[in-house]
């Protein structure tokens, strides 16, 4: 057990090695000068752009540039936003608490919703509930999160007027971005949820349940479901990892001040070491929280710790 | 689909699989089911829409009409206008070929790189298949959406660097079960059966495994088309896909979210139009791996 904790973390280094590596490479991919890029618009000399290039390291050979990259990056220095010339890692610090919060928000709301959709699902299986409940999903998997969010805000803002169009002022802020993201993750969560509990519920010591007398909401929620926990757990965790991201989004949607947003602004700015942090942060919690999720499998299924 | 080699053939040496078997009745395995059913239809529908509609609706997609902003529908305007005074529906039918076009690009992207690789990392092993392992991994180390972005941000924003973009991120997906499904096969007898009878590495890969690998190739190709979809359409609403004035549907969605009140029908189309699509083929796609890879079935 303690043996395969230390194995998965121990391959955390070489992964999270090669994230910085293909962060580090984009800016290889970028057409153009870097530097050039960096004075887009203004006119400089030749000599300038040479000063500037040699101050940055960009004439250094590759794999030295990538040592230096990383090992400030090790230290919490991700370099200076080219547009706002603040430190980019002060700059992703304030925006992703707000990221984390509302990734963190919507999976609670895909939990509550998937879980129960699936459970009922299951339980009414093959009968209307079922079919609704799969058909619903089925519809969810296909929206886009944008438009479902769009169509929230025009609802329950802009019609009835209840809730704040935009912003994150208020906890209130927080429901409608909560809610677009959970309803689309519910989706996948009640699915996972309804085939695993209907796996488990052929079980033998379900049969026993139910043989000596126990009610049906007692097996299932009792019985049943501890032990189909597991995958759901899987899945809410692989779910979590993406929403750091797939959240981006839904920030844009409800002008969140997460990292999303400032990543987009960012794109179209062309301002390259804030892509870069955004990158190598998203991406190293992404990895973390998937690792985690293995550790935390092996401690919940001693079976998968000796494979 | 498949021509499954039988093993018999290999056994007595012919190498080739002699005529080709089609197993019977994939299609009506696929319309047999209601959801199978349901996601051809829409899917022949899109086709036809991107084949012939625009030639048969008449309005032009990118004329502006200041006099005509934000008309709810009608029978001028079956699906109204929006903030330029253009005609949605035209905007609509001529969108659904991009969408379809991003969805091809970007499936052949990852099929066109992912295969090969996966073949080669799954058949020859050892430093082969460590390095494109590693990048593989390295890849599916991003989370899905961020891979695109990623891209997308190096490329610069434009409708055709979202398509490879959104291909690129398939291609690990692809590798992956490429390699697992080859590794699979690549130790059966009729394998061993064709080495012993000298056949050289090339015919091995093409002849003996890639035909015995296609199914789980075609089920994994149509699931990622809608995904592709969903993604490109998601980078064209940040801005970084489709640039305006292209009627991809996604981006068609930025300039209508101004007018939420006035014109829900400016985000409500568009939206229910890649809402429909992706159901199509996700459906398709679900009913194709319920046929054709019956391990994956979903309870």
């Amino acid at each position: 057990m303690v043996r395969y904790a230390v194995r998965r973390l121990v391959l955390l280094i070489p992964t999270l090695l090669g994230v910085s590596i293909a962060v580090f490479l984009l800016r290889g991919l970028i057409p153009g000068d870097p530097v050039e890029l960096m004075f887009f618009g203004q006119s400089v000399d030749q000599e300038t752009i040479e000063i500037v290039r040699r101050d940055l390291g960009l004439d250094r050979p590759l794999p030295e540039q990538y040592l230096k990259f990383l090992l400030r990056a090790l230290q919490g220095d991700l370099g200076t936003s080219i547009q706002s010339g603040l430190p980019v890692t002060q700059e992703i610090l304030n925006r992703y608490p707000a990221t984390l919060y509302l990734a963190i928000s919507g999976t609670l709301v895909a939990i509550v919703l998937g879980v129960s959709a699936g459970v009922v699902a299951a339980i009414f299986r093959d009968r209307l509930w079922d079919t609704l409940i799969m058909a619903a999903t089925t519809v969810g998997q296909s929206m886009p999160s944008f438009w479902l969010g769009l169509l929230l805000i025009s609802l329950v803002s802009v019609r009835w007027g209840i809730l704040p169009v935009m912003g994150s002022d208020s906890p209130r802020h927080l429901i409608l971005p909560a809610l677009t993201i959970g309803l689309i993750t519910s989706a996948l969560i009640a699915r996972m949820t309804r085939s695993t509990l209907l796996e488990v519920l052929n079980e033998d010591y379900v049969r026993t349940a139910r043989a000596k007398g126990l009610r049906e909401m007692r097996v299932v929620l009792g019985h049943a479901m501890r032990n189909a926990a597991l995958p759901v757990v899987t899945i809410v965790g692989l779910q979590f990892g993406n929403l750091l991201a797939g959240a981006f989004i839904v920030e844009v949607v409800f002008s969140w001040p997460g990292v999303g947003e400032m990543a987009v602004t960012a794109i179209n700015q062309r301002d390259y070491p804030v892509i870069q942090g955004i990158l190598l942060v998203v991406s190293s919690s992404y990895v973390i929280v998937n690792t985690a999720i293995d550790v935390l499998y092996g401690v919940l299924d001693p079976r998968v710790a000796y494979d | 689909m498949s021509d499954v080699v039988s093993a018999d053939q290999i056994r007595l040496g012919q190498g080739t699989p002699g005529p080709k078997r089609r197993r019977p009745g994939l299609l009506r395995q696929v319309l047999g089911k209601g959801s199978g059913r349901i996601g051809m239809t829409i899917v022949v529908i899109l086709v036809l829409v991107a084949a012939v509609g625009p030639a048969i609706v008449p309005a032009d997609p990118y004329q502006m009409a200041v006099g005509e902003r934000l008309r709810p529908p009608s029978s001028a305007h079956w699906f109204g206008t929006d903030e330029f005074g253009r005609d949605i529906l035209a905007r609509i039918v001529h969108g659904s070929r991009i969408t379809l076009f991003i969805g091809l690009i970007s499936v052949a992207i990852g099929l066109a790189v992912g295969t090969p690789l996966g073949l080669l990392a799954g058949y020859f092993g050892r430093r082969v298949d460590l390095v494109i392992s590693v990048v593989t991994d390295i890849m599916l180390a991003f989370p899905n959406f961020l891979l695109a972005l990623a891209i997308v941000s190096a490329l610069g924003p434009s409708l055709r660097n979202a398509m490879i973009a959104v291909g690129i991120r398939t291609v690990p997906l692809f590798t992956r079960l490429v390699r697992a499904s080859t590794i699979a096969v690549r130790e059966r007898e009729f394998v061993t059966a064709a080495r012993a009878a000298g056949a050289r590495n090339v015919r091995i890969l093409s002849r003996h495994i890639a035909p015995n690998i296609v199914a789980p190739i075609i089920v994994l190709a149509s699931l990622e088309f809608p995904a592709a979809v969903l993604v490109a359409a998601g980078l064209s609403f940040l801005g970084l896909g489709a640039q305006p004035p292209s009627p991809e549907w996604g981006s068609m969605l930025v300039g209508g979210r101004l007018y939420l009140r006035s014109a829900p029908w400016a985000i409500n189309v568009p939206g229910i139009a890649i809402m429909i699509t992706v159901l199509g083929f996700n459906l398709l796609g679900n009913a194709l791996r319920d046929t054709l890879d019956p391990r994956l079935r979903q309870k």
